[in-house]
């Protein structure tokens, strides 16, 4: 199996650099969003507790 | 300007809106950047279609490297006026920053296999920035480091505007003849560089600009609403306190 992902990576060539390239810019995007929303979901979680 | 913005309340009100639309127009002008770098820039007659990659790696790296100049600023601006709401500016750009200098470094070593046949050269450009993510591991590591926040804050400030030198460095790193390096000099400010090409990468470079700004200040939005719950707690405790050693002693 794994070694089907591996012959397909390197039948694509300079394209399966440039997916890699583009895979890993494209997480790191998704990321700064996710963290983004967590850190607003922390921030309404300490708003709503009861102060007491 | 920047002092009637630095009030709290106007910041919520403003960051809010602001950080939404940014964030949305600068995924926009990636998208478009890499669909126009992916389908219909031309094969450069030295790389071929691995130029692609330029518009992913270059981005990330300009990215990278302005992040952590506005961390010594925002740094510099905390150490010397203690104003909290910069040591927050600071704190939240380092996240992107810290990406984007991994990212850099990846895509690097990715397009440096096939263009220069090595994964990876400690030559002056890579290990300059790899010096750099290394300065935003240790900005995390000091801020995590302290149970004291003050003191964590200003430790990573002077990290921050001390490691600032790193940036003429990485940026010299390639102009420089005695550093000796196998990456190329910056081209996409050259005027022999086709205008094809340089226009998607200025616009991936917009869009991650504002994604980075959009990223910073819903972070400091949600830094500052957790700081202002923060206080109300402290204070109902300190009115029970009183409450109750006023009561004792009645």
């Amino acid at each position: 199996m794994s070694g089907g992902i591996f012959a397909w990576l390197a039948a694509q060539g300079d394209w399966a650099s440039i997916w890699a390239c583009y895979g890993i810019c494209g997480a790191a995007l998704v990321a700064v969003v996710v963290n983004g929303v967590r850190a607003h979901i922390a921030a309404l979680i300490k708003r709503s507790r009861p102060s007491g | 300007m920047i002092s009637y913005f630095a009030n709290p309340s106007r910041f919520l009100k403003i960051a809010g809106p602001l950080a939404l639309l940014f964030g949305v127009v600068g995924f926009a002008g990636v998208g478009w950047a890499w669909w126009t770098g992916l389908t219909a820039v031309p094969l450069e007659q030295d790389q071929g279609d691995l130029v692609r990659i330029m518009f992913a790696h270059v981005p990330a790296a300009w990215v990278a490297l302005g992040a952590y100049a506005f961390m010594a600023g925002a740094s510099f601006v905390y150490y010397v006026w203690r104003h909290s709401l910069a040591d927050e500016a600071a704190k939240a750009a380092a996240p992107m920053g810290a990406l984007c200098a991994l990212v850099t470094l990846l895509t690097g070593a990715i397009w440096g296999q096939p263009t220069w046949g090595v994964w990876w050269a400690w030559d002056a450009r890579m290990t300059s920035m790899l010096i750099l993510f290394l300065l935003y591991i240790g900005y995390f590591a000091l801020r995590a480091g302290f149970d004291d926040q003050a003191k964590a804050a200003r430790g990573a400030a002077i990290l921050c505007m001390v490691g600032v030198v790193m940036l003429p460095i990485i940026k010299y790193s390639v102009e420089i003849r005695a550093f000796n390096t196998v990456h190329q000099p910056s081209g996409v400010f050259a005027s022999a560089t086709d205008a094809v090409f340089q226009a998607p990468v200025y616009i991936a470079g917009l869009g991650f600009l504002l994604i980075f700004v959009s990223n910073v200040l819903w972070l400091m939005r949600s830094a500052v609403i957790a700081r202002a719950a923060e206080a109300r707690t402290r204070r109902a405790r300190s009115r029970a306190v009183i409450t109750e050693v006023t009561e004792g002693q009645a």
